[in-house]
């Protein structure tokens, strides 16, 4: 192995005693040290930092209003913990290879390690939809809202309301996908670049509007808020009179019905299905086994996590001091029962930009974000390629799926298939009722994703049972009590799982999914076994072709 | 539907490399063929492990430094365990004093332990192949690779039911040649067989010129065609450090132009490689099926390629984490 730009000076703890211990290392190829640590940092938080924040925690503030905001975070933060130790436990227990697929068939069975990550990969497609309809929902509406409000110009203004049109917001998102996924067939160094770029550009708005947030006062808030509001609302004062709407459609503002513990304990719903991906460098690693990878696995995992709360948490609190707890939730609540008297959702772009009478940083801020539409949506197709490469090698799907092109050297079969979901989805998410369909989208997504970390949750309690000479050689054996601590973990992430399920299961109705638990549980249903059965086709395909499925997996008797 | 098709009379290929001194490994491989019903085991080189922990004496114990922890083992049964826990990932065990660590103080002896200890385990590796093979209707063939050092070739020749495929020409059973070379491209570490990439040229061309039929031949090339995605491995700084971008590990071409342009000039039936165990995979160059199996000897899994090879096409290639 050899690699651009090298010389043939080999570290110290690359060629002799490693991290000091007595380990002696001989010079040969592929010895390397493992990525920086921040590199492996933002990648676990990229896709998650602005987006989801934009939306799921101003709707979960609609949805559970008496909820004290800051506390479910940092409880939700908690709960995601337990997952981020039980994922880097696993990853420092198999290095290189990583991720739930090879985790859940290693450890338990190959036909269930495929069918929870099947489900997993399914709602990764399913979440190609948020991405692809909030380019108009959520962030060409703030835009244009916005921008219209500061030129006082009704004809860009209009447009806010044109682009939440289901024809509209079908055809506006296809062009994104076509060039997201032109940038992925042409160069991976090209998409990456991209997402570096565009990552950065929405985390600057999104820093720049916190700082501004700071020095702005309630009172200015709701002046330039009354000041945007007024040609939509025809109304001197929107702010107030937005409050005493939610209030005649049976909302009770925070201030009025004060915290609610079970509201507080269900609104960590959304911080768990916006923060738990904190795991994501699992599928980085090297090849040496020594405990500093335990610790920097951990270190990573919870790091990112940690920062990725605390900016959420800072962020919330600002906006609460600043636009009111009472406004911020009733707006929200007038969006999720349709009757938002605003041009846009409510959401951070909108209610951002507006506190703002500057152009240029309300500018900065709104059009930052439509940069984080491409960078997340990037990121859910390098999530989503990555899986039909494994089954692929494995036999399970056609070797076709994973051929790389000789000249791109990109995944030409997987983007093909996934850009042919991307569309359906997309159809599917722009012509569904808003905002029920967009939350129908997220609830899927959220669901198939925790029933593959549960499955995960359980390979990590069994593993030093199940496997036990894997564990034996494990960094990662620590225990406390005797227990080990990777079951500890597993066992601590299974109960994170069930409280996302519990949450589902009892607000069905307030989460607005516009389905049903039987529909939630029937697709989850469905979408597992089509996993099953296309794990069986290929089983009989492999053996037509002279070959056994099951080789793939089955550990080869050693005496 | 040819897709569903296989022909009867096929005939069935193992195919595993770089297991870097795991003797779990090695003792899978030599159960593969009766395993998966193969007619032909082949090894792609890189036998030898990188790492050694020695085990001190401490009064009635013993004492080892390993995966952060200090082990201390109290009986010879619980030092057998822990030696046979670290083989089985192709990490190597020396037994010693305290106070003769100190004669390993400078690399140069540490690589010439590492050396003596690699090529006992070697050794014991062939015996156990003439034991598990001998009388079996298996052919089994070894090559060693970029990483394995001087000595081992002759511990390969000396077995009964191995035979080194390096640098030859052999004839299978079922009648397809087999040629092979562990030679690697040069490295950044250095390692025992690397060659620039001109002569590593002529040493393949050197090997094709032995084939009667270069179209149904194997070439077992150590290291994977440049360019080819068999051949990825993560960009390094001076450090050794994988370089990221776009936060994740920056993947590049790292195989061999000689080997590239030698398919392409030869066009062998098939192509086995090994070298890079991050990129495996299969692809075709031309007419030729290329295969990297990739490698996880460090947590005792045994990465391979069964190939179901016709007369004059590959019918099959099916990867397998033994």
């Amino acid at each position: 192995m050899s690699a651009e730009g090298m010389s043939s000076n080999v570290s110290p703890d690359v060629q002799g005693l490693v991290g000091g211990q007595r380990l002696f290392v001989r010079n040969a190829t592929g010895l390397v040290r493992s990525a920086n640590a921040l590199d492996m940092a933002v990648f676990n938080i990229c896709g998650n930092m602005v987006i989801p924040f934009a939306t799921g925690l101003f709707w979960a503030y609609a949805v559970f209003p008496r909820a004290n905001m800051p506390i479910a975070i940092l409880a939700g933060g908690v709960l995601c913990a337990f997952t981020w130790f039980c994922w880097a436990f696993l990853a420092t227990t198999m290095p290189k290879t990583g991720g739930g697929y090879i985790f859940n068939s290693r450890i338990l069975h190959p036909l269930v390690g495929f069918s929870a990550d099947w489900l997993n990969w399914i709602g990764t497609v399913i979440a190609f939809g948020l991405w692809t309809t909030w380019l108009s929902t959520v962030a060409l509406s703030a835009v244009f809202s916005t921008w219209g409000a500061l030129e006082h110009s009704a004809t860009v203004a209009g447009w806010a309301g044109t682009v939440l049109h289901q024809n509209w917001t079908f055809a506006l998102g296809i062009p994104l996908i076509l060039a997201v996924f032109a940038c992925a067939v042409y160069s991976l160094k090209l998409s990456l670049r991209l997402q570096n770029l565009t990552f950065f550009i929405s985390t600057a708005g999104l820093l720049l509007a916190c700082v501004i947030l700071i020095f702005t006062s309630q009172s200015t808030y709701i002046a330039n808020f009354n000041h945007f509001a007024f040609p939509y609302t025809h109304l001197q004062d929107s702010y107030h009179a937005i409050i005493a709407q939610a209030r005649h459609n049976g909302f009770t503002p925070p201030s009025i019905a004060g915290y609610s513990a079970s509201d507080t304990f269900n609104a960590i719903y959304m911080v768990l299905t916006v923060s738990i991906w904190a795991w994501s460098s699992a599928y980085l690693a090297g090849e040496m086994r020594h405990a500093a990878r335990l610790r920097r696995e951990t270190g990573v995992m919870a790091g990112s996590g940690a920062v990725q709360i605390l900016i959420i948490l800072v962020a919330t609190a600002l906006f609460l001091k600043t636009a009111g707890s009472d406004f911020f939730s009733s707006i929200n609540y007038l969006n999720t029962i349709g009757k938002n008297p605003l041009p846009a959702p409510p959401y951070y772009t909108l209610l951002a930009g507006v506190a703002f009478s500057n152009p240029v940083i309300v500018g900065l801020i709104v059009f930052s974000f439509v940069f984080g539409i491409w960078c997340g949506f990037w990121e859910l197709i390098g999530a989503a390629s990555r899986p039909l490469f494994a089954y692929s090698f494995d036999g399970i799907l056609p070797r076709r799926v994973a051929d790389v092109n000789n000249r791109t050297h990109t995944p030409v079969g997987a983007l093909a298939v996934l850009i042919v979901g991307a569309v359906a989805v997309h159809a599917w998410a722009s012509y569904s009722t808003f905002p029920a369909g967009f939350f129908r989208v997220w609830t899927y997504t959220g669901l198939f994703a925790f029933v593959m970390m549960a499955v995960t949750a359980i390979s990590a309690i069994v593993l030093p049972w199940r496997r036990p000479q894997i564990y034996a050689r494990s960094p990662a054996r620590r225990s406390l009590f005797g227990v080990p601590l990777v079951s500890i973990f597993g066992f601590l992430s299974l109960i994170t799982c069930g409280i996302y399920f519990w949450i589902i299961d009892k607000y069905e109705t307030k989460l607005v999914t516009g389905a049903s638990l039987r529909q939630l549980w029937g697709a989850t249903a469905i979408c597992v076994l089509s996993g099953v059965v296309i794990y069986f086709i290929a089983k009989v395909v492999r053996a037509r072709q002279g070959a056994r499925l099951e080789a793939a997996f089955a550990e080869i008797p050693p005496d | 539907m040819p897709f569903l098709k296989s022909s009867p009379n096929a005939s069935r290929i193992f195919f595993a490399t770089d297991i870097h001194g795991s003797d779990l490994c090695w003792r899978k491989f030599l159960n593969a063929a009766a395993y998966y019903g193969a007619q032909t085991l082949i090894m792609g080189g890189d036998m030898m492990g990188k790492m050694l922990v020695p085990v001190t004496r401490e009064g009635a114990a013993w004492r080892a430094d390993y995966s952060g922890r200090t082990h201390r083992l109290e009986t010879r049964a619980e030092l057998a365990t822990f030696t046979q826990q670290l083989a089985d990932v192709g990490v190597y065990t020396y037994e010693c004093e305290e106070d003769e660590l100190q004669q390993f103080a400078d690399p140069a002896s540490r690589e010439e332990l590492i050396r003596r200890v690699a090529l006992e385990r070697v050794s014991g590796w062939m015996a156990l192949a003439d034991e598990r093979l001998a009388g079996k209707d298996v052919e089994c063939f070894a090559q060693p690779g970029n990483d394995d050092l001087e000595g081992i070739d002759e511990l390969i020749e000396s077995s009964q039911t191995v035979r080194n495929s390096d640098g030859t020409c052999a004839k299978l059973r079922s009648g397809h040649e087999l040629i092979a070379t562990g030679y690697s491209n040069i490295t950044p570490w250095r390692t025992a067989r690397e060659l620039a990439e001109e002569e590593l040229g002529d040493v393949i061309d050197g090997l094709f010129k032995q084939l009667e039929q270069p179209s149904t031949a194997i070439a077992s090339l150590h290291v994977p065609p440049f360019g080819s995605n068999l051949d990825n491995a993560p960009r390094l700084d001076d450090q050794f450090q994988v370089q990221t971008r776009g936060g994740q590990a920056d993947m590049v071409p790292v195989g061999s132009t000689a080997v590239r342009d030698a398919i392409a000039k030869h066009q062998p039936l098939l192509a086995l490689h090994g070298h890079i165990h991050e990129s495996p995979g299969r692809i075709l160059l031309g007419k030729t099926t290329c295969v990297n199996p990739g490698s996880e000897y460090q947590e005792g899994v045994l990465q391979g390629a069964l190939i179901r090879l016709g007369r004059d096409r590959v019918e099959n290639v099916q990867f397998v984490r033994g």
